[in-house]
């Protein structure tokens, strides 16, 4: 025995020592105790808290539009155009003498919903597509990838004219644009994520304890797919804003008098000079609410990431 | 006590190696070349070899994780390949892995407690309720504790992860488990630990192991018998005694002459190879040892040898079995 062990380099004296490894009982987090712990990460994380906030108070400002906004969005009064911000009209008012804070609360509804409506949709269809290419692989993963590989030839910008020239002007389409130009970047993330899970061992294990491959796709590959694809796709959201503004720049956004942010940029282009916060306003709100996304996105990254779960 | 729990039939895995989109080709790599063995009820099979001679391989089609090219596996007498549906989910539970890597093996995103009640889940062995209980006693029997159920794979040491893959394995209590070096990426303070868990579980429950290794000391510990793998095939075979004691084949005698040990006062000739193993996409033709052999005669390189009996159950692959310089003398070991 203690030739056969000493072999595998153990003296005796550790060996009566086993079994149990060195322990402290330490009491167990409860549930509410670890939502707790991922509220302190969030909130230790300031960029991404102030993100949060300012979404959270753009997006209750847009969802109760008629009641905190001061004015009616579309009423002109000839009285204050151009008007520089200050009393009466917080943010002043633009060509048409209509008030660019109420303008931009009621845009925000559209310039959010253009934002995160087609992030979601296109994440639920890269779910799909990412997960059957990457985890079967083949043939399948061969036409889905090679087919996604025509769309990422073309710029972002490019393709989403293309697409709203021939579908049309107007909100629907606009969705269903930046939710076509979603698929093939979001597929790709859950395809590579995919991928690198279905060559860990706990899915041979699954498949050793008798899982088919759409338990294992469910139980064992997809928390592992959703966490990077959720902060893909809150970095997304900022740019999908942008694409969205710039498809309303173009005149290719829900048809005037709607306000959308950047249809408010592109009205506002042409008095730049005269009257620069007109133009200047809504696109600050823009890049704010991109930042907003990124460092939300940047924030959610650790709190998904399970090391932090302590 | 002689039934044969599990059973090998000249399994082979042939991987094609592609040249690339438009090449076709002919050449494959033989991972598995022609294995065939039996492990009894109750008893441990040790597979030994260096990387890549394919006992890896050997552990996936036992437990068909991986398809055979040629080849059956009988698990009871019947037939694991011929299996399908509810069947094989059925033999399924018969037979579980414990891995290597014991950070690979376990799903960062699910609690212990998940990880090890979701194959008894997968098989519907009773409600929630009692599930809970069974994990809680699984956690103890692998020496965690029952409150290490919330925790995730990452707040573990690699010897308490190991644990884990352990109750897992047992979880759906199994009869027949492979462990894939179940020990190489642990501190040598842990190995032990593991052993002897992996060592008390089989006697408490009568389980029966093959054991993967390269560790020649940890396979002395735990096997009953021993296959010694090189480049696909089996080169020797018997029990663990015999083979530690009086290796015939001198690739064998080799791996028995690179394990660190104390000097014990036995006078032993040392073996040591020099250079790879070859390329397995194209082993030397007849003894497939012939490169490395210091023993290498014209035979050695015209006729494959046969794995037969050196001694009454003791096999081995080499034509010069009987006339090679034995590892240790019989007449200083029964003066």
């Amino acid at each position: 025995m203690h030739d056969q062990l000493a072999q595998i380099g153990i003296q005796e004296r550790e060996l009566s020592i086993s079994h149990e490894e060195p322990e402290h009982e330490e009491p167990e987090p409860s549930r509410a105790s670890r939502l707790a712990t991922r509220w302190r990460v969030l909130a230790r994380d300031r960029a991404a808290l102030a993100g949060l906030i300012l979404l959270a108070v753009i997006a209750l400002a847009a969802i109760l539009a008629p009641l905190v906004s001061p004015y009616d969005p579309n009423a002109q009064t000839s009285a204050v155009r151009f008007a520089r911000p200050g009393a009466g009209h917080l943010l002043g008012a633009d060509e048409a003498g209509r008030d660019i804070l109420s303008r931009l609360i009621w845009g925000g509804r559209v310039s959010l919903f253009t934002g995160v409506a087609p992030t979601l949709a296109a994440a639920v269809i890269s779910l799909l597509l990412g997960l059957i290419a990457g985890y079967f692989g083949g043939v399948l993963d061969q036409i889905t990838m090679r087919t996604l590989d025509i769309f990422f030839a073309f710029p972002i910008v490019l393709l989403a004219i293309l697409f709203a020239g021939v579908l049309g002007a107007g909100l629907r389409n606009e969705v269903i644009v930046i939710t076509v130009i979603l698929i093939p970047y979001m597929t790709r993330v859950v395809r590579t994520a995919t991928m690198s899970s279905r060559e860990q061992e706990y899915v041979e294990a699954a498949r050793a304890a008798g899982a088919a491959d759409w338990q294992i796709v469910l139980h064992e590959v997809l928390p592992n797919v959703v966490s990077p694809l959720l902060v893909y796709a809150a970095v997304l959201c900022g740019l999908m804003i942008l694409v969205a503004a710039g498809l309303s720049f173009f005149g290719l956004g829900p048809p005037p008098p709607s306000a959308d942010w950047g249809q408010m940029v592109n009205t506002g282009k042409s008095v730049l000079f005269e009257a620069p916060h007109v133009a200047m306003i809504p696109s600050i709100l823009i890049v704010a609410v991109a930042l907003a996304f990124n460092f939300l996105g940047d924030g959610l990254r650790d709190l998904l990431d399970p090391h932090t779960l302590r | 006590m002689s039934t044969a729990l599990i059973e090998a039939r000249d399994l082979k895995k042939h991987y094609p190696l592609s040249g690339g989109l438009f090449s076709r080709s002919a050449r494959q790599v033989r991972a598995v070349d022609g294995v065939s063995f039996s492990i009894e009820a109750g008893s441990t099979l040790a597979l030994v070899g260096e990387s890549g001679c394919g006992k890896s391989t050997t552990g996936r089609l036992l437990l068909r994780l991986i398809e055979p090219t040629s080849g059956e596996v009988l698990i009871d007498g019947h037939s694991l390949n011929e299996m399908a549906g509810r069947q094989l989910r059925r033999a399924r539970r018969q037979m579980q892995i414990v891995f290597q890597d014991p950070f690979s093996s376990l799903n960062p995103r699910h609690s212990v407690g998940e990880i090890i009640a979701w194959p008894m889940r997968l098989h519907g062995l009773g409600n929630e309720t009692a599930i809970r209980a069974r994990v809680r006693e699984l956690l103890k029997l692998v020496g965690l504790q029952p409150g290490h159920a919330d925790r995730h794979p990452h707040q573990f040491s690699g010897g308490q992860r190991q644990r884990v893959g352990i109750a897992r394995a047992i979880a759906l209590e199994s009869r027949f488990i492979v462990l894939d070096e179940p020990t190489s990426s642990l501190d040598v303070s842990v190995q032990a630990q593991i052993l002897n868990l992996l060592q008390e579980l089989k006697n408490q429950f009568g389980l029966t192991y093959l054991l993967i290794s390269h560790n020649l000391g940890v396979v002395e510990y735990m096997a009953n018998d021993i296959a010694v793998m090189y480049l696909g095939q089996i080169v020797e075979y018997g029990s663990a005694e015999t083979i530690m004691s009086g290796p015939r084949h001198p690739y064998t005698h080799a791996l028995l002459s690179a394990v660190l040990g104390p000097v014990t006062g036995e006078r032993r000739k040392r073996l040591i190879l020099h250079g790879d193993p070859p390329n397995p996409a194209s082993p030397p033709p007849a003894c497939r040892f012939h490169t490395r052999c210091p023993y290498v005669q014209d035979i050695c390189r015209e006729t494959p040898p046969p794995l037969e009996a050196a001694d009454p159950g003791h096999l081995a692959a080499c034509h010069f079995a009987d006339q090679i310089p034995q590892y240790v003398s019989r007449g200083e070991r029964n003066p």
